[in-house]
């Protein structure tokens, strides 16, 4: 087993190789660069963008930017940010926690409805009950975030019952500890909402599917025979077996939790990774959109591998070598 | 008894304490507003994200520059309803009979957020070891090189500066609102040349030090910066109290614009920067909400169609270079109705490139071409263009067809360019209008040598200082965007060089404004830019916000030391 780990950490290393790479050539394809902002406007002397340009390093051929960069990245000096002049890591280490949260608070949302939705779905298949869940998990699946988002906050702003987007209130410091933790909940319940369903209906009808396969089985079968409890036969029996694909997908989902939203995180204001990468890519701010690349590649992979792994733990039939 | 006594005297000692800083200094800045209550925190939000920046001279954005106006001062400002230069941390100066030498009287006793006193060792710290340094990229030099040479900054004593200019220079006084910087801070950051890294959004904002209204208490990234009184403010009410009234601000930074509108209407936020669309929602929930819609006059800067008189292919070289041509295609831009649809009827026709607002240099003689396609086809056929089938023909038989571009995702402008190509349709041209990536846009404009474009709609951001438009007007600027040939420079072009020339020198203002006047009348008989209409300023304000004049040049809180919050 660690012989298999170590195996495909090592195969990490030309995938990271090869995803920096492209990426890295694919930015410069674009037309322009940082400073193309810059180009038309009145204040800003020609001059002065050829010396920016030329501190940035973004005169030099592209090949030996990305050598310089790589050289850079593994010494985990992952640059600067042209935009804040900041270290890239100092920058996205500020924001993780705030996308952190949110996407955890999402995935838990998804997760902790999605599978008993689809349990019961498969369970009671064609009910009228079947088909409304399957309605709603296709109702968030449909609706583009952003317009949920807004929705929600159009919501709010009528009621009154929910913050208009934010992470937190205006007299957040002046809270109680207790205040503080209910503060953050609070302005957490809409955006999870926006995220959560989104990703409901592909798990809710997985599952069901799952489910449904396993139901029709011999061994089912043979369990009911025995006199088992209903309750025992689904979830223990059809459930454990079914949840197998489902791992899978749990590892898929890991990486996602360190991405953000970005459409989302821009309608309500929360201050996450999310935007600050998207506002990276529309600026061509290299460096930072590098970092957030490797970041999330290197999250995918480790995400897979625990998937994997965890795959392996719960199903006997599963053994590398 | 004596610790009643000791507690009654230290209440009165720390109420005292406000104007304790006040009476340091000896004449404090008098702001004009009725006299108003102590208290409260304003809540606001800026549109975007959030400041890049804590060190303002390399700020690049107003993302930055917005919340680091509070901070600092120059030794002028600009009135935020009136635009004239005011006096700041200078309090008066006078200048020499050639306008070449001009000495600043500084404001005596004026201290940093840190109680140490400001002096002129700062400003001269901030213009020659800041601004004019080389290692240091400050927007703000090239704005401040005259002739291709620096000013020189000297101190003469404490309290007084001199600067010595190699030609006369109008704009200096506008320009010397730049934010003075603390030498007792920044000076070993400058020695070690590491001053381009200080000051990063990761400093602990009170550190931040400068003299304005507020200082920073917290930075929370991406989401919002708490503001807090500065106990040493050097500015007083007509009373004679002093300034701020504020307690402190939040700033939010709110990135969608639909969001800014709910958090107003919910309360959340007590400002907000209307747009025309936004009117028929907020107007009818003025008493409701408690706020107060104000329709200010037009904005400033300009926005234009342009065309490419380099073209590199010849015939449409030909049309572009035409004065007939430009003309026809000026009287068919529907102004009117493009402000009506697309800006909701708050907006006016622009004719010249200065805009309305900018009262000093305003030119209302210019040239004008309402819309009539009547018109436009009669001065067509004057030029030599025939109209067959519908389709309109140069002289030299070849239809009339060309693209039009724009920057993608300005709503405003692609609605613009719709309408453009639509009427020039009914002129029997073929337009084909184009929005496109920005970047990918200003590639275009800057491929060598002649451009790779026919025609674009853009806008420029303005000022009220004219030569703010040096590099767009002049033959050797580099936005002079319609003409890059410089073999190809027409005779009006060289007059407009002249005029910008003798421009920034004439210190008189009447003088000034008359060399203006002369290059917007020809702006507007040579068409360079065929300019269409500009947005009016809107704004939205609680009623518990007393004292705001808001205006396009300053916004609502251009006199936040005035602004005070009450409860109704």
């Amino acid at each position: 087993m660690v012989r298999y780990i170590v195996r495909r950490l090592l195969h990490m290393i030309p995938l990271l190789l090869g995803i920096s790479l492209i990426s890295f050539f694919i930015i410069q394809l674009a037309p322009g660069d940082f400073l193309s902002q810059q180009a038309l406007n009145p204040q800003v002397s020609a001059e002065r963008i050829a010396q920016e340009r030329a501190r940035f390093g973004l005169n030099e051929p592209t090949y030996l930017q990305y050598l310089i960069w790589l050289k850079n990245i593994l010494r985990l000096d992952f640059g600067y940010s042209f935009a804040y002049r900041m270290p890239v890591f100092t920058l996205i280490k500020s924001r993780l926690y705030n996308t952190f949260i949110l996407s955890l608070s999402a995935m838990i949302f998804t997760w902790v409805l999605s599978i008993p939705l689809g349990i019961i779905s498969a369970v009671k298949q064609y009910s009228w009950l079947d088909k409304l869940i399957s309605v709603f998990a296709f109702l968030g699946l449909a609706i583009p975030n952003f317009f949920f988002a807004l929705l929600l906050l159009y919501m709010a702003m009528k009621s009154g019952w929910f913050p208009v987007g934010g992470m937190y209130s205006i007299n957040y410091e002046s809270l109680s500890l207790g205040g503080k933790i209910w503060d953050r909940i609070y302005h957490l319940i809409l955006p999870t909402i926006v995220l959560g369903t989104a990703g409901m209906a592909g798990l809710v009808r997985q599952m069901r599917g799952n489910l449904l396969d396993y139901l029709k089985a011999d061994f089912i079968i043979t369990a009911r025979a025995k006199g088992l409890s209903e309750r025992v036969v689904i979830l223990k029996h059809a459930v454990r077996n079914a949840a197998n694909p489902m791992i899978t997908l749990f590892g898929f989902a890991l990486p996602g939790l360190l991405s953000g939203a970005a459409l989302t995180e821009i309608v309500m204001s929360w201050p996450g990774l999310g935007r600050l990468m998207l506002e990276a890519v529309l600026k061509m701010d290299l460096y930072l959109v590098m970092g957030g690349l490797i970041m999330g590649a290197v999250l995918l992979i480790l995400g897979n591998l625990v998937a994997d792994l965890i795959l392996a733990w719960v199903d006997p039939r599963i053994r590398y070598d | 008894m004596k610790k009643v006594v000791n507690l009654i005297v230290g209440i009165s000692i720390l109420l005292a304490v406000p104007n304790l800083s006040l009476a340091k200094v000896e004449n404090p800045k008098i702001m004009e507003g009725e006299v108003g209550k102590y208290g409260g925190t304003l809540v606001w939000s800026v549109l975007g994200s959030g400041p890049k920046t804590f060190n303002l001279p390399i700020s690049q954005e107003t993302s930055s520059s917005t919340p680091l106006g509070f901070l600092f001062h120059g030794l002028t400002e600009t009135h935020g309803v009136t635009t004239e230069v005011e006096p700041a941390l200078a309090e008066s100066w006078e200048f020499s009979e050639d306008g070449l030498v001009w000495t600043f009287g500084l404001r005596k006793g004026v201290s940093w957020f840190d109680g140490e006193p400001f002096t002129a060792d700062d400003v001269v710290f901030t213009y020659n070891d800041i601004i004019y340094n080389e290692d240091i990229a400050a927007p703000m030099r090239d704005l401040l090189t005259v002739e291709g040479k620096r000013i020189k900054v000297e101190k003469v004593d404490q309290y007084t500066v001199r600067f010595t200019l190699p030609v006369p220079y109008a704009p200096l006084l506008r320009h010397l609102g730049t934010a003075i910087m603390p030498k007792h801070i920044l000076g070993d950051a400058v020695k070690k040349g590491t001053y381009m890294t200080t000051w990063g959004v990761d400093t602990s904002p009170p550190d931040i030090i400068g003299t304005g209204p507020f200082m920073m208490k917290e930075y929370l990234p991406d989401d919002r910066i708490i503001f807090q009184r500065n106990p040493h403010y050097w500015k007083a009410d007509q009373e004679g109290n002093q300034l701020p009234y504020l307690d402190g601000m939040i700033m939010l930074i709110v990135p969608s614009i639909d969001t800014q509108l709910l958090k107003f209407q919910a309360g959340e936020i007590d400002i907000y920067g209307m747009r025309g669309e936004d009117y028929a929602i907020l107007k009818p929930k003025q008493e409701a909400g408690n706020f107060t819609v104000t329709e200010g006059g037009p904005t400033f800067g300009s926005a234009f169609t342009i065309l490419n008189w380099s073209h590199p292919e010849p015939v449409k070289f030909k049309w572009f270079n035409n004065r007939l041509f430009r003309k026809a295609l000026a009287h068919a831009i529907d102004r009117e109705t493009f402000i009506d649809n697309v800006m909701y009827g708050f907006g006016v026709p622009q004719w010249s490139p200065v805009s309305p607002a900018v009262k000093g240099f305003y030119n209302s003689e210019v040239k004008k071409y309402p819309y009539d396609l009547d018109k436009a086809g009669k001065i067509l056929r004057e030029a030599g263009f025939v109209l067959e089938e519908g389709k309109l023909h140069d002289p030299d038989g070849n239809h009339v067809e060309f693209e039009l571009f724009t920057n993608s995702g300005n709503n405003i402008r692609e609605a613009l360019g719709i309408l453009l190509a639509d009427d020039l349709k009914k002129l029997g041209m073929t337009v084909h209008f184009r929005p496109l990536d920005f970047n990918l846009l200003v590639q275009k404009l800057t491929t060598k040598p002649r451009g790779d474009w026919d025609a674009i709609i853009l806008g420029l951001t303005g000022g009220v200082e004219p030569h703010g438009g040096a590099n767009v007007w002049k033959s050797d600027g580099g936005l002079h965007s319609w003409n890059y040939d410089p073999e190809n420079r027409y005779d009006w072009e060289r007059r407009v060089d002249d005029l910008f020339n003798e421009g920034v020198q004439e210190l008189d203002p009447q003088k000034r404004k008359l060399v203006y006047d002369q290059w917007q009348v020809i702006a507007s008989e040579e068409l360079p830019f065929l300019y269409t209409a500009l947005a009016n300023y809107l704004s939205a304000v609680r009623n518990t916000l007393k004292n705001t004049r808001p205006t396009a040049y300053g916004g609502t809180l251009w006199n936040v030391e005035v602004l005070y919050l009450e409860k109704e």
